[in-house]
């Protein structure tokens, strides 16, 4: 018989023992790595005001969360790295040449009003850089609407100032697809490059933060009810890939409708929720007063989502259709 | 061949290289075995011995007049050193019968009867031998296998299946029985399906031990056994529950708060199969059993055929373990197991496994708060939304998670598992199950 061997003490817990490696945090910082080339770009075509726009954005959120946190004697929600997600979101759909003290505002607002109020981290019903952006949109609507032609890069010729879906809309004159693939158009900071956003996508969803569930339908949703219109109508009614390369719509189906807290858990859910935001898109865009509607569309889903979460939640094992025990 | 693949489930890291090339081993005989006098879900039995008694091996020790109950027996010829309680794996003390082995070798089986001869037993037979060996579900639950075998009617099983999924992590006991027994696991199912008069019998096997698979497939062939089939199924976590794993083979879900007897189904483990083969052909009550024995902590993972009574500390001592680098000893697997604090509880009929985890492989980390990430449902298998149940629990509200299905939760651990908040979702679903038993039995 084998000698029988020290006793050391034994951890008591209970199942499970394995836990994913994944947590809260990475999926934060990936969502920061996948805007890497997005935050590239903007300086690409900015210049490095990009970078500075970028900082307040964020040091203003992070101070505002470590003030709540301390009024409230919480610990800080700091490390959870949602807020600098938050931040760069803002800083990213905002125009590039913003004075500094609405970035300011607007990252206050966002962490403020748009999470702490509800409790912080994961009780918030909207988009926190959204609310802040909507805030922006309703106090400061002309410094919102004024955008600057990229300059910050030497080698390709700049373009007008205003944004290709607003100078479709109100002047009828469309932009280059190739231009709107690479970005140098005008618009908000990080938005303008497909190519910078797909990119992030790609790997958010390869690293399995994303399902292609929201995203891919909300994409399809305004390519569908865009191509009828163009079909219908090509001279009135810009093409598809216009639509889907031009303006927020990238960016925000890839990065915001996709925030985990605001959209709903199940696929299902998120396929309704990707479907009524496209929608929303396309109506503001075609018909609207706006040139762009992904925030608004966003935001309306946001405030259905406990709706479809409770619409949608899945018929439970062993039990009948109706959703009764059999 | 591949079924439909409805979502549930995770991927853990299986770590089952090291063991499952491994050939089973004999187990050191300790010097002491405690033989708990509860090994099954059911009524404890008495003790039909008294202290200096001499036993033989395999003679009946404990036992008591219930329906639902499995006598056990001495798993070594010996002396009755006392009769008392002793710590369990269920974490109380559980009156055991405490065994001095008698210096001799372990006696060879003798056949008593040949499978044919088994299979031409009237089931009633088959029944109060597998009553008479204590055999109990090897797989974990240990549920009497005798009343699993007698359906009250009109319930009837048309469909055998055997339980050849191992979807925890680490554990590949059942996996080297497929390999090494396959004959007598296949013997032990048509027992089953004969004492239940079961038409047909699927053997479902994960798509990661395809070797197990092609012998059990063998296996039937040899036998010339038309009635049985291999299916190979995906590995996933958890293939192997019972309710999980009759979806996948025969479409059928099992109503909720109900058994798989209810749409005609009954679900063996391969041990349990084989231990059924063993109390018919060989007269041999269930007395010993595979066990892996793996882990960070584990110098030489194995897996050895233990005697029911065997002190966990000989098995991991026979494996090189590290107690220094030991944060956790597991019995069972690692998503279902049961964490122990004390190395001289026994290997029981229902022991599986046998981890010593570090710190490393626990993956402690700090709780976050949920993010809606969806993850937790989309991993239930049994379609639950396991982030409001948990919440529910923990605000007390779990009449509403009742409402909500938290009685069909069967604690599977997928919903935590991948929970990137770590928030311990089974912990408060347990919390929430044990005040609903408080309010009914207040
Ligand atoms: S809720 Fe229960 S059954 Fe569902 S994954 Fe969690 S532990 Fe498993
Ligand atoms: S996995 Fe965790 S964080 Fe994600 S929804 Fe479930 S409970 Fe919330």
């Amino acid at each position: 018989m084998a000698v029988s061997s020290e006793n050391p003490t034994l951890e008591l817990a209970s199942s499970p023992h394995l836990r994913d490696r994944d947590s809260v945090p990475a999926i934060m910082y990936a969502v920061v790595i996948a805007l890497v080339p997005a935050v590239l770009a903007s300086v690409m075509f900015f210049g490095l005001t990009a970078l500075l726009n970028i900082l307040v954005c964020v040091a203003t959120g992070v101070a505002t969360e470590w003030v709540f946190c301390r009024a409230r004697n919480r610990p800080s929600g700091l490390r959870d790295g949602s807020t600098v997600v938050t931040g760069l979101l803002l800083a990213l759909v905002l125009p590039p040449r913003i004075p500094i003290q609405i970035l300011v505002v607007g990252s206050a607002v966002s962490i403020a009003l748009g999470k702490m109020i509800y409790g912080g981290l994961g009780s918030n019903i909207f988009n926190p850089a959204l609310i802040g952006r909507a805030f922006l949109m309703a106090c400061y609507p002309v410094p919102l609407t004024t955008w600057t032609k990229p300059t910050g890069f030497p080698g390709l010729a700049a373009v007008t100032g205003a944004t290709p879906l607003g100078m479709f809309k109100f002047e009828r004159q469309l932009t280059g697809i190739g231009q709107l693939f690479w970005g140098n158009v005008g618009g908000s900071l990080g938005e303008t490059s497909a190519l910078a956003i797909l990119l992030g996508a790609a790997y958010l969803f390869i690293r399995r933060v994303i399902s292609w569930h929201i995203p891919a339908v909300m994409i399809g949703t305004v390519a569908v009810f865009t191509g009828i219109m163009h079909a219908a109508n090509p001279g009135a009614y810009a093409s598809v890939p216009f639509h889907l390369l031009s303006g927020g719509l990238l960016i925000g189906a890839f990065f915001m409708a996709t925030d985990m807290v605001t959209s709903p858990t199940t696929h299902k859910g998120q396929m309704v929720f990707g479907i009524g935001a496209g929608l929303i898109v396309v109506l503001i865009r075609l018909w609207g007063g706006y040139p762009e509607g992904v925030m608004y569309g966003i935001l309306f889903m946001n405030a259905l989502t406990p709706l479809i979460n409770r619409a949608t939640r899945p018929r439970i094992y062993g039990y009948k259709k109706g959703g009764t025990p059999s | 061949m591949h079924l439909m693949h409805a979502s549930w489930g995770i991927h853990p890291r299986p770590g089952k290289d090291t063991t499952a090339g491994l050939a089973t081993r004999r187990a050191p005989i300790p010097e002491r075995l405690v033989i708990p006098l509860s090994q099954h879900t059911g009524v404890p039995c008495k003790p039909l011995v008294k202290p200096k008694q001499e036993v033989v091996r395999g003679e009946m020790i404990g036992d008591v007049d219930a329906l639902i109950t499995a006598p056990v027996h001495a798993s070594i010829a010996g002396t009755v050193e006392k009769i008392e309680p002793r710590p369990h794996s269920s974490g109380a003390f559980s009156p055991s019968v405490v065994l001095t082995p008698r210096d001799s070798p372990l006696p060879a089986a003798t056949a008593v009867r040949s499978i044919d001869v088994g299979l031409a037993l009237p089931p009633d037979e088959i029944r109060s031998i597998a009553r008479s060996a204590g055999i109990v579900g090897m797989g974990g639950a240990g549920f009497p296998t005798h009343v699993k075998l007698s359906p009250p009617p009109p319930k009837k099983v048309e469909v055998c299946v055997l339980n050849g999924a191992e979807c925890e992590p680490f554990l590949t006991a059942d996996h080297r029985i497929m390999l090494e027994r396959s004959a007598e696991v296949l013997d032990g199912m048509r027992l089953i399906m004969h004492a239940l008069g079961a038409a047909s019998g699927i053997i479902g096997v994960e798509d990661n031990k395809l070797d197990a698979a092609h012998a059990m497939a063998a296996a039937v062939e040899r036998a010339g056994e038309r009635a049985i089939r291999v299916q190979i199924v995906h590995t996933r976590y958890p293939q192997g529950a019972e309710k999980t794993l009759i979806q996948t083979l025969t479409g059928r879900e099992v109503p909720s708060g109900g058994l798989p007897a209810d749409v005609g189904v009954l679900v063996s483990n391969v041990g349990t199969a084989a231990a059924v083969r063993d109390a018919v052909c060989d007269g041999t009550p269930l007395i010993e059993r595979v066990v892996t024995v793996a882990g960070g902590a584990v110098g030489k993972p194995a897996n050895l055929l233990a005697l029911v009574g065997t002190p966990i500390r000989v098995l991991l001592d026979e494996c090189g373990w590290m107690p220094g680098r030991t944060q956790r000893v597991i019995l069972g697997g690692p998503l279902m197991g049961a964490a122990i604090h004390d190395l001289d509880i026994p290997v029981t009929k229902t022991t599986s496994g046998i981890l010593a985890l570090t710190n490393d492989e626990l993956h402690a980390s700090a709780e976050y708060p949920c993010i809606g990430c969806g993850r937790c449902v989309q991993a239930c298998p049994m379609h639950l939304v396991p982030s409001t149940l948990a919440k529910l629990c923990k605000l007390g509200r779990e009449a509403k998670a009742k409402d909500a299905g938290l009685l069909d939760c069967f604690e599977c651990g997928s919903c935590a598992y991948g929970c990137p908040a770590k928030i311990p979702l089974v912990h408060w679903l347990r919390v929430g199950k044990a005040s609903l038993r408080r309010n009914k039995a207040a």
